[in-house]
């Protein structure tokens, strides 16, 4: 498959998604794609609760992110998530601290998840037929 | 044969996963971002199977199965949990909520095949 000769991400694995999407390589870009913006604006939402210092609101925030990113098999962005899920149950009605160390390497993870996606997005688009995408 | 399915998910990503397995199955879908709207096309179309995610901001899924099962006449959809976890203690309270089925994020081709509980319909089958 032409997608194979894109560089391997070390933030997320497209070759598990793509075989949980029928080893299609347009399902899996079509997927891609979707990801991105979502991530953009999961990143944003997150940023707004913890500056309200939202407990509540990080924990929903949170949850829905492992979900999306369990589905692109971003293991350690996940289990980042999962940490600060504890310590949200942990505490639920103390604020979650801005410097907590999961959610700073959370942050760092997403933003190089972010940028790898792009640029894996960009390296297949070169070797995979527009028909194909 | 009936083959309309609802997603009913706040996350745009695992909405588009679901959607191309579903509809690779063969399934007709309609997706939602969140319970409410669900529940008004409830009203005017039958679906026989829904996947519908646990934590979701206006209404949870739970509470959305629970208002589903608690009318007669929608008892015949199958209705499959869709959640980034589920400890056994929820696995039985979400089936007592009136799930069918529970499934963990990420969705996979087996385990959505297993949770519709039938054999996929032919694709491209009409609805």
């Amino acid at each position: 498959m032409p997608i194979d000769s894109a560089k391997q991400p070390e933030h997320f694995d497209p070759a598990a998604l793509r075989r949980d999407l029928f080893d299609s390589t347009p399902a899996l870009l079509n997927v891609l794609h979707t990801f991105n913006p979502w991530l953009t604006d999961m990143h944003g939402q997150l940023r707004v609760a913890v500056e309200a210092a939202n407990t509540t609101q990080i924990a929903g925030i949170i949850h829905t992110l492992r979900g999306g990113l369990a589905q692109l098999r971003a293991q350690a962005a996940v289990d980042l998530v999962r940490q600060l899920e504890a310590a949200c149950k942990a505490n639920p009605t103390a604020p979650l601290p801005s410097d907590h160390p999961s959610l700073l390497a959370l942050e760092t993870e997403l933003e190089a998840l972010s940028v790898e996606l792009t640029q894996f997005l960009l390296a297949v688009q070169a070797v995979v037929p527009p028909q194909q995408t | 044969m009936n083959t309309l399915a609802f997603i009913i998910d706040d996350s745009a990503v695992n909405i588009a996963v679901a959607r191309l397995l579903l509809q690779r199955l063969g399934w007709t879908v309609e997706e939602f971002s969140s319970a409410i709207p669900m529940l008004e096309r409830l009203t005017q179309v039958e679906p026989a199977f829904m996947l519908l995610d646990i934590s979701m901001p206006d209404m949870g899924g739970e509470e959305a199965c629970r208002r589903i099962r608690s009318n007669a006449a929608w008892n015949e959809v199958r209705i499959v949990a869709y959640t980034a976890h589920a400890l056994e203690d929820e696995r039985q309270d979400y089936l007592a909520c009136g799930f069918d089925d529970i499934i963990t994020k990420p969705i996979t081709v087996s385990s959505l095949t297993a949770a519709v509980g039938r054999a996929p319909v032919s694709p491209g089958t009409p609805a």
